[in-house]
């Protein structure tokens, strides 16, 4: 049986950085596992930049204002000590990286260039041309092959295993050969990133940005916190959901409806289309709403429309813009408007982590880092460039964490080939079951509900109507067979197993969504539309139960900062 | 509406012997990708398509196949634009080339990490970090050289492709030369003779036959063929003397002290009188041919104003000086143009 003193889910930003930190330890054993190939994870997409103050930029950036420009973004959702930590660390954790050989973009005096960002009050957003995600995974990645760190490649986690309220290991298929193994560990850190493909079609996240570990640590009894809070970005691809940057709107795209109108004059007439990114996807998805869009349902779109700018003008300005949407949406934009969409981009809540300093969960040696935990550090909104240092910043102490506790744990006697057998058992039981259902169905109906019911703007009665469908849907998953009896590299029974894992989240976010009665950061309720701080300046935590999650509440950390009204 | 054949390359060793081919009818949607299209043809007609994935944005390389012959990202290629480029109603979808496929179209990604391992795929940094911890300074420029080759996303386009890796497996291949590339080239490294003596090893930077399928496929205009010209420019730079290099030596100081190519010294001058006697009968082949200036063997003669000659190798010398490794600075020609292009030429 494999077995591993640290055992790490995940090879993006956050599960490389601990591999890194936990390789340095050479009397412990560290292994990492990915459903995909390191480089292949979702940090790769992340383009803009990393937050720190170094103050290369501005002289009078800090630590300090940044930790509040956080604070202040989270809408005080965030916990103020765990920000603080955070911000403090971050220009440490950068000239890190940059001594590992990141090749972040330059000053003329050969400093890392950094630039503003929405929500700073500094240009403190550290950055790669607009590939930062990128460089930072391939460097993580590379100096985790120099310290020979073992990788498990295409191993797909199906369980977690506890015992006593400790880890005891894994469940896991070697996506390969399909054989279903039982992985022994003493430490385990999730850091399987978000759950944006709840929203499927319409989500900037990559295919596999399924929510994995959460929906793994949520059956296994750890809850999730703030699932409600998700981030919504005004202007993706209507076919595919990828990002269309605010740079086409920053050069004077207009967005239209089918009318033919330039709509945001009735929402921000004076800023237009340059308003604030939730404001602007609340006045597309109104514009979709009252019918004055194109196109049906889920694929319902306007324009973003740039050709008044010439070709020239875009050719020269917005080149990158210009290829994307040739390449991804077959749309050129001196020809032709984009077709464009609000789509769900981060997932704020995630699993409960109870220690920011080791990214300890309530369970002992379940680690939880990166998209798919919440310390909290971004609340209920989460401000750009923060996210990669999420994943940096909290990503090393828990590889230290992790191996801390690994040496405190002796061997034990739990019987974990007891769970391998009966595994293995379910899973050729799977291969066997045969069905008529669709997968793709089940899946589109759960994105639909939870884009028109949980999405963007928020009421009691249609959420208890999702909460309702997903109950249906969940109940037709379990009549759904992978539809692939094959051994070696049978992709649907992965997907089908996400599918799974999706239900049970989107089934936690909606739940928690019409708990939460007020709008905070990312969650607009029409009922509630203010926020209520002394009934929900708390934390959700929603527990798993065969019935549907249960939600109980946290305190949130204030520190220095009492809440304000937020305004930008 | 119009539709189109999406024939795909099958393979599962537990089950068939030998590889096979699928075919899947399908609508042409506007806006649909190759990879939108395997994903409809496995929700809609056959789960048991197996490919890799998961960006779709062209940013994580999972995805690279070969579509009618050549290697690209599905993600990133619209199945109109290809119906159009090829003016035909299939397409055919392979695994990547020179790559052993494991099934469908997965391929053996393990082989590519092995040989990547080979070139020590990690920054050495030359000096300890400031003693305030702060970063290395890296000029602009100097950052700019190595900013489009730490583009690549491992995607094997490159590979797939290369004329050179498929006759010669052992051959590191456009991908990871232009990753060592990315170090060789970084100011902060500390290894770049390390670095260079492994890529020249086996003859590694000379197996690369300058087809340029490399830099044509890559998706993401990293430039792997041209990064394989600059480690060879930076190789001879620092002192090394590769074959290639010697050749490359002889023709120079020919052509600065004759104005041109002595045929009849040169496989002597470059690999000595045992290698040369190896050409023998070659050469006296091309002596009955009349190709031969038995003149040459004694030096031979010069051209006429030659003066002029090497007047003009001074000044080139004198500029060359001042000339950093040249970067294209339009790396993003859109497909749609590179394609119009093509079908008008």
């Amino acid at each position: 049986m494999l077995s591993y003193d640290v055992l790490i889910v995940g090879a993006g930003g956050a599960g490389l950085m601990a591999a890194l930190e936990a390789s340095k330890a050479k009397d412990v054993k560290v292994g990492v596992l990915t459903k995909v190939y390191p480089t292949r994870s979702h940090t790769g997409a992340a383009q803009g930049g990393i937050n720190a103050a170094l103050a290369n930029f501005d002289p009078s950036d800090s630590p300090e204002v940044h930790t509040f420009d956080t604070v202040k973004g989270s809408d005080y959702l965030g916990d103020q000590d765990a920000i603080e930590f955070m911000c403090y660390e971050a220009p440490k954790r950068i000239y890190e990286l940059e001594h590992l050989g990141v090749p972040f973009s330059r000053l003329p005096d050969g400093r890392i260039a950094q630039r503003p960002f929405g929500g700073a009050g500094f240009p403190r957003t550290c950055y790669a041309a607009d590939k930062t995600g990128h460089v930072i995974l391939h460097t993580l990645y590379e100096q985790c092959l120099k310290n020979d760190v073992e990788f498990l490649n295409e191993w797909f986690v199906t369980e977690l295993i506890i015992d006593n309220n400790e880890a005891k290991g894994v469940i896991a298929i070697d996506i390969r050969n399909g054989e279903v193994h039982a992985i022994k560990a003493k430490a385990i850190i999730f850091a399987t990133g978000g759950y944006a493909r709840v929203y499927w079609v319409r989500n900037t996240n990559a295919i596999g940005s399924t929510g994995d570990g959460m929906a793994i640590c949520y059956r296994a009894g750890i809850p999730l916190k703030d699932m409600e809070f998700v981030q919504f970005h005004p202007t993706g691809l209507r076919s595919t959901g990828i990002l269309v940057t605010e740079g086409a709107r920053g050069e004077g795209g207009y967005l239209i409806n089918n009318k033919g109108e330039r709509f945001m004059a009735r929402y921000a007439p004076q800023k237009m289309e340059l308003g604030p990114r939730d404001l602007v996807a609340r006045s597309i998805e109104t514009e979709i709403l009252e019918g004055r869009g194109w196109g049906e349902g889920m694929m319902a779109y306007v324009h973003l429309d740039l050709r008044h700018l010439g070709a020239k003008k875009i050719k020269e300005r917005l080149p990158q813009i210009r290829q994307l949407c040739i390449d991804f949406e077959g749309v050129d934009p001196i020809e032709e408007p984009i077709p464009v969409r609000p789509t769900a981009h981060y997932s704020m809540g995630g699993i409960d982590v109870r220690d920011y300093k080791t990214s300890m969960t309530g369970v002992n040696g379940v680690f939880a880092v990166g998209e798919c935990a919440c310390v909290s550090v971004h609340g209920a909104n989460r401000l750009g460039g923060n996210s990669l240092l999420d994943l940096v910043v909290f990503g090393k102490p828990a590889g230290a964490a992790a191996v801390e506790y690994a040496r405190s744990k002796s061997a034990d006697n739990f019987n974990l080939k007891a769970e391998e057998d009966r595994a293995r058992r379910e899973i050729e039981a799977l291969l066997k079951k045969e069905s008529k259902e669709n997968i793709n169905n089940i899946r589109m109906e759960m994105a639909q509900t939870m884009w028109d019911k949980v999405g963007i703007f928020r009421e009691e009665k249609p959420m208890l109507e999702a909460i309702e469908k997903i109950k249906e849907l969940k109940e037709r998953y379990k009549l759904l067979a992978p539809g692939d009896s094959g051994k070696i590299f049978n992709t649907a029974l992965i997907n089908y197993i996400e599918l799974g894992y999706l239900l049970d989240l989107a089934e936690a976010i909606a739940v928690t969504a019409v708990l939460r009665k007020e709008s905070r950061g990312a969650h607009a309720r029409r009922d509630y539309p203010s926020r209520d701080d002394e009934n929900f300046l708390k934390h959700s935590l929603a527990y798993y139960t065969p019935e549907g999650p249960k939600v109980e509440y946290s305190e949130v950390k204030i520190t220095k900062y009492q809440p304000q009204e937020r305004t930008y | 509406m119009e539709k189109f054949k999406l024939k795909v390359f099958r393979y599962d060793p537990t089950k068939d012997d030998k590889p096979y081919y699928q075919t899947y009818e399908l609508p042409v949607e506007k806006g649909m990708t190759v990879l939108a299209a395997l994903f409809k043809a496995k929700e809609e007609q056959d789960s048991s398509i197996s490919f890799r994935y998961n960006c779709r944005a062209a940013i994580c390389g999972s995805c690279a196949v070969r579509i009618n012959g050549h290697a690209t990202l599905a993600c990133k290629v619209q199945v109109k634009h290809m119906l159009e480029k090829y003016n035909t109603d299939t397409l055919v979808i392979e695994p990547t080339g020179n790559i052993k496929p494991l099934k469908d179209l997965v391929y053996d990604m393990d082989w590519v990490i092995d040989k990547l391992k080979k070139i020590q795929p990690w920054f050495i940094p030359k000096e300890e970090p400031p003693a305030d911890g702060k970063e290395y300074r890296q000029d602009p420029y100097d950052h700019h050289k190595i900013d489009f080759a730490s583009d690549c996303i491992l995607c094997n386009s490159c590979m797939s492709d290369c004329n050179a890796l498929k006759a010669n497996k052992d051959f590191l291949g456009p991908m990871v030369i232009s990753k060592a590339y990315r170090f060789i080239a970084d100011s902060r490294d500390g290894a770049k003779r390390e670095r260079l003596e492994t890529v020249l090893k086996d003859f590694n930077l000379e197996w690369c036959v300058r087809c340029m399928e490399c830099t044509t496929r890559c998706p993401k205009e990293v430039q792997p063929y041209e990064n394989i010209i600059r480690t060879r420019i930076i190789a001879a730079e620092e002192g090394f003397k590769s074959p290639g290099e010697i050749h490359a030596e002889i023709f120079e100081q020919d052509i600065y002290n004759r104005g041109l190519l002595n045929e009849m010294l040169l496989p002597m001058r470059q690999e000595g009188l045992l290698g040369a006697a190896k050409r023998a009968p070659f050469g006296i082949r091309m002596f009955f041919k009349g190709k031969v200036n038995i003149a040459d063997f004694f030096g031979g003669h010069k051209v006429k104003r030659h003066d002029e000659v090497k007047k003009i190798m001074d000044k080139a010398k004198e500029v060359k000086k001042n000339i950093k490794i040249k970067l294209i600075s339009d790396v993003h020609t859109p497909y749609e143009d590179k394609r119009k292009s093509k079908q008008g030429g």
